[in-house]
């Protein structure tokens, strides 16, 4: 062959490869969503990678371009209406520009900078599927090109970013005895991990992980101890119905290898006298070791809890100055009402002081709280602040390391009245054994789980919502911005120290995180229930955040 | 059928203890009332027009009582004109508030939000006030409605309240 031919014929090549190599599968072409890049998140600020945006889950942004001089010119760029009627609870992802985000148990992929539908991956939960709150999702997870979907009837299912297909779909639970999956996966490594929720059905709870490749199971961690295993002896019988439900998303921290979990609240809930002892790991943190699964430490909030306080927020992690030297801990406002700085190496108790009105504690031996001798359930019924809702719950909070705060919505002066009952366990049926009341004048001022959507008319020594900012060191908070409603708002805070939140009012809005004062604020006409979040595209910074059951995104004029 | 007598006997026993409780501290039983003279009580006398509208007619400002008749029984109702401030529900709350210019306005109260005041003010026009545009605003304690333990007599509370027990909603035709 010539040397001229050969030039021919490479050009020809060219050409070809020009016109039609695109089509072939062709890795190199764009980078995938590998875990390295997952473990960097703050690395590509301009992405939101898992459901708290990063394994630290501070929901802290290193974007910038929206700054408390500028917040006032936020302006709606897209909604996206979900067809679903219930809330939407859950956090988007973004990568590369593509948002993935849920309707019902839906996901759909959308265009970040107009909202979009590039295709939606219908899914429609089994209608004997049971869940205690709503038929709901919290989020999805990503990694390579592949996103994470757990539903409500207990499946988890792996589906392909590009084009909405489904890869996997593997039974985690059973719907029917009121397993559920609400909670967004965490993927770590080359696993997906999730745990059900059911703690008012009497489930036996669990933390799994599975192959993110085949959906095998990897390990598994039962919250509820089974026979043999360390903790079992802390339930008598009852550990058969033990709750423990797991439904918000975890943390990790790839120094200890560890992986920390919430644990939800022990069944059935209000009524302890078939469950004698401290009922673990409910209404604990627990650290786990990503690969296997093994329990390295545990800290139970509440022991033997009779009040449904779910240990179930967001372990935040942050590495900060503690008593003069530097100390990586974890930050911690729980449900039964209390603001706790753990070590997260080995969870010691470094600190725990109240969120809120509070009369069940007495105190704190060695980091065991201290049973206030008022605060004992009966049958008769015993007054307790906070009420089952809790001084905060699932919403998440954020942390600051520019600031040094923490900051947590908060549900100030809720009660309840707590009375033991009989209930025997029915599969699949609500198990809770108790009676709530209230000294409320009438239903409508209740500190209840569900936003309903109606006029407000409660006074605030009845309950009232608030975003507080905790400083670590004392455990008090430092400044606090009140609201009329409450709010199951989670926070999102931003290294131009720009702090985003919403309530029941409706209302989304930017406070100044280091004054808490008021920059801008818009009216959504629905609950705001989800966890704020921010990316860029095209170096354009954006706002998501839900009211009801529609997205909506702002960014700057 | 055995098991259904006694149930019923049963019940009929404990209902005989709770009026034995009830009579023994609750004072005298009212007279029976008569609804005709309860009616123009209602609008005469009694004045509960300039607070309450019935079926169309008198004031918005505190409850409806087209149909307090289906929803409150007697006994409520007593207690409602006798005690009026032992239970005030939460949508019968009233909300003061005093605009920049001092003028002050109280209503019955709406919706409240952390920007907001929504009332029914007593022109009984819906009014919303931004918070950041009043000098003061808050809840006003205690009712509104005076009790009229004196201001009636015992036979007069009995007709005003079996008037009451008549008005049982709008109903459809
Ligand atoms: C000055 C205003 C005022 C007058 C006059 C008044 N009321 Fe009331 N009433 C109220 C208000 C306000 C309430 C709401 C609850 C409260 O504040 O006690 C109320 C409550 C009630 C209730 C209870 C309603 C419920 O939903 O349970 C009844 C029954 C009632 N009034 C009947 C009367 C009758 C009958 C009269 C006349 C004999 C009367 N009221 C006169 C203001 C008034």
């Amino acid at each position: 062959m010539t040397s001229r031919r050969l030039i021919v014929l490479a050009a020809a090549w060219v050409l070809a490869a020009w016109a039609f190599g695109a089509w072939g599968p062709d890795d190199t072409l764009l980078a995938q969503l590998s875990s390295e890049r997952i473990l960097n998140a703050q690395k590509e600020p301009q992405n939101w990678l898992t459901y708290s945006g990063g394994y630290m889950s501070q929901r802290h942004s290193p974007l910038t371009q929206i700054t408390t001089g500028n917040a006032k010119d936020l302006e709606l760029k897209w909604v996206f209406q979900a067809r679903w009627l219930d809330y939407m609870q859950s956090t988007p992802l973004v990568v590369d520009g593509i948002m993935y985000a849920t309707q019902g148990n839906d996901v759909v992929a959308l265009d970040a900078t107009t909202g979009k539908i590039f295709w939606i991956y219908p899914y429609t939960p089994a209608s004997d599927a049971r869940s205690c709150c709503g038929r709901i999702t919290r989020g999805l997870a990503i990694l390579g090109d592949t996103l994470f979907l757990a539903t409500v009837d207990a499946h988890l299912i792996a589906i392909d970013a590009k084009n909405g297909r489904p890869l996997w779909n593997r039974i985690v639970a059973q719907g029917t005895a009121g397993y559920s999956l609400t909670t967004a996966p965490l993927v770590i490594k080359d696993k997906v991990i999730v745990g059900p929720a059911g703690g008012e059905f009497g489930i036996q709870g669990f933390i799994a992980a599975y192959d993110a490749a085949t959906g095998r199971e990897a390990w598994r961690f039962n919250t509820v101890p089974q026979p043999g295993e360390p903790g079992h002896d802390s339930w008598g019988a009852g550990w058969t119905h033990g709750g423990g439900s797991i439904w918000v998303t975890g943390s990790y921290d790839p120094e200890t290898n560890l992986t920390f979990w919430g644990v939800g609240n022990p069944g059935p809930d209000y009524n302890a006298e078939s469950r004698p002892g401290d009922n673990l790991y409910t209404c604990s943190v627990v650290a786990l070791d990503a690969d296997t699964g093994k329990l390295k430490w545990h800290y139970q909030f509440t022991p033997a809890d009779e009040f449904d306080w779910d240990a179930v927020q967001i372990p935040v992690l942050a590495d900060i100055s503690w008593k003069g030297s530097p100390r990586k801990v974890m930050l911690w406002a729980n449900r039964n009402g209390f603001f706790y700085v753990l070590d997260r190496r080995t969870g010691e108790f470094l600190q725990a002081t109240p969120i809120a009105k509070q009369n069940w504690n007495a105190g704190f031996d060695n980091g065991r709280p201290i049973r206030a001798l008022d605060a004992m359930p009966s049958r008769d019924g015993v007054l307790i602040y906070p009420g089952n809702q809790g001084a905060t719950n699932w919403f998440s909070p954020s942390f600051s390391p520019r600031t040094g705060l923490f900051y947590v919505s908060v549900w100030e002066n809720t009660h309840h009245i707590f009375a033991r009952a009989d209930q025997p366990y029915k599969e699949g049926s609500n198990y809770t054994a108790g009676r709530l009341t209230t000294n409320y004048p009438g239903r409508g001022i209740t500190a209840g789980m569900r936003a309903v959507q109606r006029p407000n008319l409660r006074k605030e020594e009845e309950n009232f919502g608030t975003v507080r900012a905790f400083d670590p060191q004392t455990g008090k908070w430092r400044w606090e911005y009140k609201m009329s409603d409450l709010t199951d708002a989670g926070i999102l805070t931003t290294a131009s120290d720009v702090l985003f939140s919403g309530g029941r009012e409706g209302y989304f809005f930017a406070l100044d995180a280091r004054s808490g004062s008021l920059l801008w604020k818009v009216q959504l006409g629905g609950p705001v229930q989800n966890g704020p979040m921010t990316y860029a595209v095209d170096g354009r910074q954006y706002v998501a955040v839900s009211a009801s059951n529609s997205l909506f995104v702002f960014g700057l004029r | 059928m055995g098991v259904r007598v006694r149930a019923l006997a049963l019940l009929l026993l404990a209902a005989c203890a709770a009026t034995t409780v009830l009579a023994q501290s609750a004072p005298e039983p009212l007279p029976t009332g008569d609804e005709t003279s309860g009616a123009s009580l209602f609008t005469g006398k009694g004045a509960c027009q300039t607070c309450h509208r019935v079926q169309g007619k008198g004031s918005r400002l505190g409850p409806d009582l087209t149909d307090v008749g289906s929803t409150r029984t007697p006994a409520q109702l007593e207690k409602s004109l006798l005690d009026p401030a032992a239970e005030i529900l939460p949508e019968n709350r009233f909300y003061r508030v005093v605009t920049r210019d001092g003028a002050s306005i109280t209503g019955k109260l709406l919706n409240l939000d952390t920007f907001q005041v929504m009332m029914l003010d007593p022109k009984e026009q819906l009014r919303a006030f931004q918070k950041s545009d009043l000098r003061e605003h808050g809840f006003v304690d205690g009712s509104k409605m005076p009790s009229y333990a004196t201001t009636l007599s015992r036979q007069e509370l009995a007709d005003v309240i079996a008037y009451l027990a008549t008005l049982k909603g709008v109903v459809a035709q």
